[in-house]
């Protein structure tokens, strides 16, 4: 039996064609998977920090048209180069949509505030995370965020010059301890409260 | 990276470059892990911003509009509050930082043990042989129970173990805050916060009409203690407008301190609204 027709001007990616464009970011399977993975969280950044509210929905569309393209015989040298071009068009064409739910979402985000029960387990989280971290990243977290603002810039040249990195360097591993944290905490926090909600539940 | 760097991609995430910048630093951070990462530390840096309520009129709205929309970056936005909130009070000198390294993580790290499940194991193992020092010491010092028969050995009796107090549960102590009236000056008592009490909510009474606030809790030296989210809703009642402020009493050690209540008009700088002193005494 054969496949319904698709939609007029409707086009999938296909095995092939995502096997052609990962080839195109790498020769080494492995290493295109992860190239492709860093490419496509920095589309999906460009498109939250563009204030997009499908972000991810916009990334995908984006790479389907590149890999389109590619498999078309478009002669592409650098990949991510021409994703980022591509990118902006499917941003300016979503234009419009964007600003009609860009109200609902303002109206949503400015009513809602966080419940203190939800606030109480992200702190006892937090806490928690921190003492898993090790007592370097911990402490360079610490120095990295703490002290009002002259302070803190003050901190970060010394915490630099006695780790002997570039703050930009700096800025880059306090970052990813911070993600981390953030990972742990979240992930944490839910379970905390799926947690008390179960003996909320049970107690009733 | 410098600082004029940084300022442009402060810019570019609230939204605030011309086209032509905006589109050369896309076409840099789609192309380059490390712009993209340094990128993401300088909005760390904004939500921080955001978070102790520095950010003020154009800014303030442009990162509500730009980086508060979606729910993950209201979570990441929470994430920051938290965070900020912590290190406030672990810089607070009352309250050392609750990260302790035990004198033993060095060495068990060393024989590969994990710390986290050792030195409390061995922390309890401890206090139990400590108990049982104690209540072995009491056994063979008890003197013979009254009342035992002549010729009969006293009946053994099970031994007590101290009882275990466990910790009252953290009470919160509610306090009014009415503008121009110093609390611990001439005209009224200082604030004494008792030992149980775990947190202070103060209301902060006040006149003004703006739809949005946020609050800053100094010392009378100038070092900024605590701050709220640049988001309070004003409650009204009969005596005028009150906002509602929770604080862990670990933050108000002994001494003078200062808040202050802005208003957050729709667009523009923020305005003071209320000032109030306090006195915290010894408790």
């Amino acid at each position: 039996m054969e496949p319904p027709p698709l939609p007029k001007g409707k086009w999938i990616l296909t095995q092939d064609a995502f096997d052609l464009l990962l080839a195109r970011l790498d020769s080494d399977r492995q290493q295109a998977g992860t190239k492709y993975e860093a490419l496509r969280r920095r589309l999906v950044k460009f498109f939250e920090w563009r204030g997009c509210s499908f972000p991810e929905d916009l990334t995908d569309d984006t790479i389907n048209r590149a890999a389109k393209n590619l498999e078309a015989g478009e002669n592409i040298h650098d990949l991510a180069a021409y994703c980022a071009g591509v990118a902006r068009r499917v941003f300016l064409e979503s234009l419009r949509s964007h600003q009609q739910e860009q109200e609902g979402l303002r109206a949503v985000s400015s009513s809602s505030a966080t419940p203190t029960h939800e606030s109480d387990a992200r702190r006892e989280c937090l806490e928690r995370c921190l003492r898993e971290l090790s007592p370097e990243s911990s402490q360079l977290i610490m120095k990295y965020y703490q002290g009002d603002k002259q302070a803190r810039i003050e901190a970060r040249r010394d915490l630099a010059t006695r780790l002997g990195i570039p703050l930009n360097a700096l800025r880059i591993r306090a970052h990813r301890i911070r993600v981390h944290l953030e990972g742990c905490v979240e992930q944490c926090t839910k379970r905390l409260l799926a947690g008390r909600n179960e003996l909320a539940e049970f107690s009733l | 990276m410098d600082s004029e760097q940084e300022k442009q991609m402060a810019q570019y995430l609230l939204g605030q470059l011309p086209e032509q910048e905006e589109a050369e630093l896309e076409r840099r951070y789609l192309a380059d892990d490390t712009q993209f990462e340094e990128l993401l530390a300088v909005e760390d840096d904004l939500r921080d911003a955001y978070a102790r309520g520095e950010l003020a009129g154009p800014d303030r709205e442009a990162f509500e509009q730009r980086l508060l929309a979606l729910p993950q970056q209201r979570q990441k936005q929470e994430f920051a509050r938290t965070f900020r909130q912590y290190l406030l009070e672990a810089g607070s000198p009352a309250r050392p930082l609750t990260h302790r390294v035990s004198k033993w993580e060095p060495l068990l790290r060393t024989l590969g043990a994990r710390p986290q499940i050792l030195v409390p194991a061995l922390s309890a193992a401890l206090i139990i042989l400590i108990v049982g020092g104690w209540w072995l010491e009491r056994r063979s010092a008890r003197p013979p129970a009254t009342g035992a028969l002549p010729g009969q050995a006293p009946a053994a009796q099970a031994p007590k173990l101290p009882q275990v107090q466990k910790p009252p549960a953290a009470k919160t102590l509610a306090v009014v805050l009415t503008p121009g009236l110093a609390r611990g000056g001439e005209e009224s008592r200082p604030l004494v916060i008792p030992p149980e009490v775990g947190r202070v909510r103060f209301e902060a009474r006040f006149e003004g009409d703006y739809p949005r606030y946020y609050a800053v809790l100094e010392t009378v030296e100038g070092r900024q203690v605590w701050g709220s989210e640049a988001n309070l809703k004003a409650q009204a009642f009969p005596g005028g407008k009150r906002v509602f402020l929770d604080l862990s009493s670990s933050m108000l050690p002994p001494g003078d301190y200062i808040l202050t209540v802005r208003g957050l008009p729709a667009s523009g700088s923020a305005e003071t609204v209320a000032e109030y002193t306090f006195r915290v005494a010894n408790r």
